[in-house]
């Protein structure tokens, strides 16, 4: 269910930077970086970083339900 | 192929809220409604179990908070704290009332007595949230909860409306809504006494006496035959529970 919403929403966005963050914190298989190290990292604000990511998992969600 | 520590990571942000900046640990979902999800949380500050409910609309979810936060009385539940993950939705944080619902206490073999007491106290805990100008609208099982302690605590406000509010709007569970609610119609405290009505018919099930099945049918009467307020109904009810006539039956 989570990856073919997954890959559904990388089809949609995968130039964006939604999914890269939503890539580099929430799919990583290594130790997951904190929201403010993302941001420093990609010259953002948290707030931004949270944002985004917030966006994205509710399209993931709303694609995986929709999959269900 | 995902591992499945991204998987487990993945239920958590994508299905669970993420608690993350907050001072609560997931420990499970409570339930799910029409308007989000309770969670069974650990509050780390104070030590203590919370329920933790998630709206996808974060300013609905203030609303609904600073309704209840006014509203002080033991059978209204308690909240605690309020605010915005950062997944961008909207939460509360509420009394984790252990007890029973109302669906599980009417099927119970309790007594008329104890049947009615369940009654008035959620009329007294209605009652109050009108003095205090707001409108349940929701009323119906699933939100009421039946403490340890022989409290009767209404949850679920998130369609509660200050009076004279929210024109047009239609929200409830049509089973318990009032057909002026029903039709999009201002929906008054009335509406309340409505959903009272179909819950005293609930409680009382087989055990209901001419009286009683009375006061049911006033309380759900078309608007202007209803009773004006709870308080009116509460009265009839405790004047049956002391043998005394009630204002919505004469014996022929």
């Amino acid at each position: 269910m989570f990856e073919w919403a997954i890959a559904e929403f990388r089809q949609s966005y995968a130039e964006s930077l939604r999914w890269r963050l939503f890539e580099s914190h929430d799919l990583i298989d290594a130790e997951r970086p904190s929201y403010a190290e993302l941001a420093e990292r990609q010259g953002l604000t948290v707030a931004t970083v949270t944002n985004h990511l917030a966006w994205a998992r509710r399209e993931v969600g709303r694609l995986a339900r929709q999959r269900l | 192929m995902m591992s499945d520590e991204v998987l487990d990571h993945l239920r958590r942000v994508v299905v669970e809220p993420d608690l993350d900046g907050t001072r609560y640990e997931m420990r499970g979902l409570v339930g799910k409604g029409g308007m989000g999800e309770v969670y069974r949380v650990w509050d780390r500050l104070l030590e203590r179990e919370a329920a933790l409910k998630v709206v996808e609309d974060a300013e609905g979810m203030m609303k609904e908070a600073r309704i209840v936060a006014r509203l002080e009385h033991p059978g209204i539940v308690a909240i605690y704290d309020a605010g915005q993950l950062a997944d961008g939705r909207g939460y509360c944080v509420m009394r984790l009332v252990a007890g029973e619902p109302l669906d599980v206490f009417r099927r119970s073999d309790q007594g008329l007595g104890e049947r009615l007491e369940v009654a008035l106290k959620l009329c007294d805990a209605i009652s109050f949230a009108h003095s205090e100008g707001v409108i349940h609208r929701d009323l119906k099982p699933q939100n009421i909860l039946l403490g340890k302690f022989g409290e009767v605590v209404v949850l679920d406000w998130g369609v509660a409306l200050k009076a004279g509010g929210g024109q047009g709007e239609v929200a409830g569970t049509r089973r318990y809504m009032a057909p002026e609610q029903a039709s999009g119609a201002p929906a008054d405290a009335r509406a309340d006494v409505y959903a009272l009505g179909v819950l005293l018919e609930d409680l009382l099930g087989g055990l209901a006496t001419q009286p009683l099945l009375a006061i049911a049918a006033k309380a759900k009467a078309a608007w202007g035959e209803r009773y004006e307020s709870v308080g009116q109904m509460a009265t009839d009810l405790r004047r049956f529970q002391n043998h005394q006539s009630v204002s919505a039956y004469r014996e022929s």
